[in-house]
């Protein structure tokens, strides 16, 4: 087993054991289908969540176990979670401490997915979208796709949003829960806000988690530097001074804001993710954007 | 200006040098993902902010400059001992009486050559020749200013014509080993020709303020001949000489002197009334009896002006100087170069300076100016 999968299962035991709850309803399992759900061969249960129907509660096992579960059925609609892992160059900076929260994330979340009885589609996204591997049903699936995504390596291309929509909703056949971990840091905010158009056109339902480093959002290092662009090349020397930095914070945060406001006229759930805080806080802060199903 | 340590200035080249290293520091390089934030959160910067790292920059060059300044020891004055030699020219001829400049021409120009003689310089050397009648060396080159000021101060006008140009010759004959040298004129009149000067160069202060000439006329009667019929029985031989002088412009003063044998016996003012005066004075047989006259406005003789020894009239065989002063605008000595000590180093004050600037920096930097 891959290293990434053995940190995977740690971390869905984590995450089972802190936050299980809140994770379940939104992304995974109950979400509104726009197919047939016709579904009526049991499938599987779960112990009952906070939301859930309560029809569904396995009111026999109840009373003879004293279990409060609910039972899962097969549904006639293949349910299926997208998830876009951003591989441009900025999600390399930092010894790619973004990519590879990325990539534990989404195999975290793969993980839970497979779990659900979901199937899973990883796509590496700059200019483009390609897909890691192919579609993962069941664990053994599950593990060949992580050694996949494990072995991707960041692209030298940009990152473009609308390219890579355009060219993933060409492939899509149903609306799919589609995540995306990617910085979003593109220099022309009109090509993210025409991705998450054309995404909500094609009623997908979209969740952006936004990923930086906590130097990219409080730098603390002043003087002079020379800024060399990841993403767009080009170089620019300054001088950095205490209010520079302040300056650039408040920057940071307006376009924080901005991709907010994007991501909820699009009626996508977003959420802001510094990787390099802890991970409990960081499951905090997706937990808090789960229940509360929108961006915040 | 020139410089004691001159090769400092190979310290200059410390300025490329820190320039250099400022480079290398801006080299550090970072990648950015959020580069196009940067340049928006900069974009809103203040001019002042923007040109700041230039103030500092030039700020701490100054410093440098300035040290570097100050080891190249620069003089800022001569290197060597600049001595010049220079002669005053004192007209004190009849003409310098005139009042026309308060309170006479002569008055003024004294004052003059004094305030001249306080600006020379502690080594220069000065000559002072007054012309009165014959123009004569009062006191020779030298470098001590107290024999000068004596005699500036003791000289008086004479009653005597005198040629400025001879006296501006001689001093530039007393000038001839002296490159450089000086000839300061006080006179009521610039002399005609200055081509003559060999190497001395000559400043001239003028001083009268008339439009007309001034009239400043001698009398003479020499030599008050003897009469024996006369003289016989009387004992004293003394005659009485009467001068009568008419006046055709308004002079306010007119000052008469009596000199019997060359020697001033008396002075006196001349009150007209309606144009005329008279003036008596005693004489003996035998003297050579001189009337001088100075008045500070056009002035005649009377054609019948004659000198009266008792009542023998003898007529005046000498007139000396109707009209030897012209009228005339007083000019004020032009500016001119005293000789130079030399100058010390003022690499004191560079060093000063530095030191000055650098804490003003250093402040600017503590209060956020500069960085």
């Amino acid at each position: 087993m891959s290293r990434l999968a053995e940190q995977t299962l740690d971390l869905s035991r984590w995450l089972r054991q802190t936050a299980g709850l809140n994770w379940r309803g939104r992304w995974f399992g109950e979400r509104p289908s726009h197919g047939v759900q016709a579904g009526i061969e049991a499938a599987d249960s779960r112990d009952y969540a906070t939301g859930d129907d309560l029809a569904r509660v396995d009111w026999n096992r109840c009373a003879r176990l004293d279990e409060l579960v609910v039972r899962q059925y097969f549904g006639s609609e293949l349910r299926a979670l997208d998830i876009w892992i951003d591989h441009s160059p900025s999600m390399n900076v930092d010894d790619g401490a973004k990519l590879q929260w990325a990539k534990r994330f989404a195999a975290l979340l793969a993980l839970q997915a497979i779990d659900q009885g979901e199937t899973v589609r990883i796509f590496q996204v700059a200019d483009d979208c390609r897909a890691i591997g192919g579609v993962a049903r069941g664990r053994p699936r599950l593990c060949r796709l992580l050694n996949q995504l494990e072995a991707s390596s960041t692209s030298a291309r940009p990152l473009q949003l609308a390219a890579a929509a355009r060219q993933y909703l060409n492939v899509v056949q149903s609306g799919p829960t589609l995540l995306i971990l990617s910085d979003v840091f593109e220099i022309e905010s009109a090509r993210f806000v025409e991705a998450f158009r054309l995404l909500s056109a094609a009623k997908v339902n979209a969740a952006l988690i936004q990923l930086h480093t906590q130097a990219e959002a409080n730098p603390i290092e002043t003087g002079r530097w020379k800024l060399a662009d990841v993403e767009g090349g080009g170089e620019q020397t300054v001088t950095l001074r205490d209010e520079d930095l302040a300056a650039y914070q408040a920057e940071f945060a307006r376009y924080m804001q901005g991709m907010r406001r994007v991501c909820h006229r699009a009626g996508a759930i977003w959420a802001r993710v510094p990787v390099d805080a802890g991970f409990d806080q960081v499951v905090r802060v997706l937990a808090g954007t789960s229940r509360l199903g929108r961006a915040r | 200006m020139s410089w004691l340590n001159p090769e400092s200035a190979i310290g200059l080249l410390a300025i490329p040098i820190l320039c250099v290293l400022y480079l290398i520091r801006e080299r550090a390089k970072r990648q950015e993902t959020t580069v196009f934030l940067w340049r928006r959160a900069l974009s809103e910067r203040s001019a002042w902010s923007r040109m700041r790292p230039w103030v500092s920059a030039a700020w701490r060059s100054a410093v440098v400059v300035l040290l570097v300044l100050a080891m190249a020891a620069p003089i800022l004055g001569p290197r060597e001992t600049r001595t010049r030699d220079f002669v005053f020219v004192l007209d004190a001829t009849l003409g310098m009486h005139a009042t026309d400049v308060q309170p006479s021409r002569f008055e003024a120009a004294r004052s003059a050559a004094q305030e001249a003689l306080s600006k020379l310089g502690p080594l220069d050397r000065a000559a002072l020749i007054v012309v009165g009648g014959e123009p004569h060396v009062d006191v020779p080159l030298t470098i001590d200013r107290q024999p000068l000021e004596v005699a500036l101060h003791s000289t008086a006008a004479d009653w005597l014509e005198g040629d400025c140009e001879a006296a501006v010759q001689a001093a530039d004959l007393m000038l001839r080993d002296s490159p450089g040298g000086v000839i300061l004129l006080f006179s009521a009149q610039a002399p005609n020709e200055k081509s003559r000067l060999s190497d001395a160069q000559l400043l001239v202060a003028t001083f009268a303020d008339s439009p007309t000439n001034t009239g400043v006329v001698s009398l003479s009667a020499r030599r008050i001949a003897h009469n024996p019929a006369s003289d016989a029985n009387d004992a004293s031989p003394a005659r009485q000489l009467v001068a009568r002088f008419t006046q055709t412009g308004s002079p306010r003063t007119v000052k008469l002197q009596w000199l019997v044998n060359r020697e001033v016996a008396a002075e006196q003012e001349l009150q007209f009334e309606e144009g005329r005066a008279t003036a008596l004075f005693n004489a003996n047989v035998g003297d050579d009896v001189e009337v001088r006259l100075a008045a500070d406005d056009d002035f005649a003789l009377d054609d019948s002006a004659s000198l009266t020894l008792s009542s023998e009239s003898i007529q005046f065989a000498d007139v000396d100087g109707t009209d030897v002063v012209v009228s005339g605008q007083s000019n004020p000595l032009p500016e001119f170069e005293t000789g130079q000590q030399p100058a010390r180093p003022a690499h004191r004050w560079f060093f000063g300076l530095a030191l000055l600037v650098w804490l003003g920096e250093w402040l600017a930097f503590l209060v956020g100016v500069t960085e």
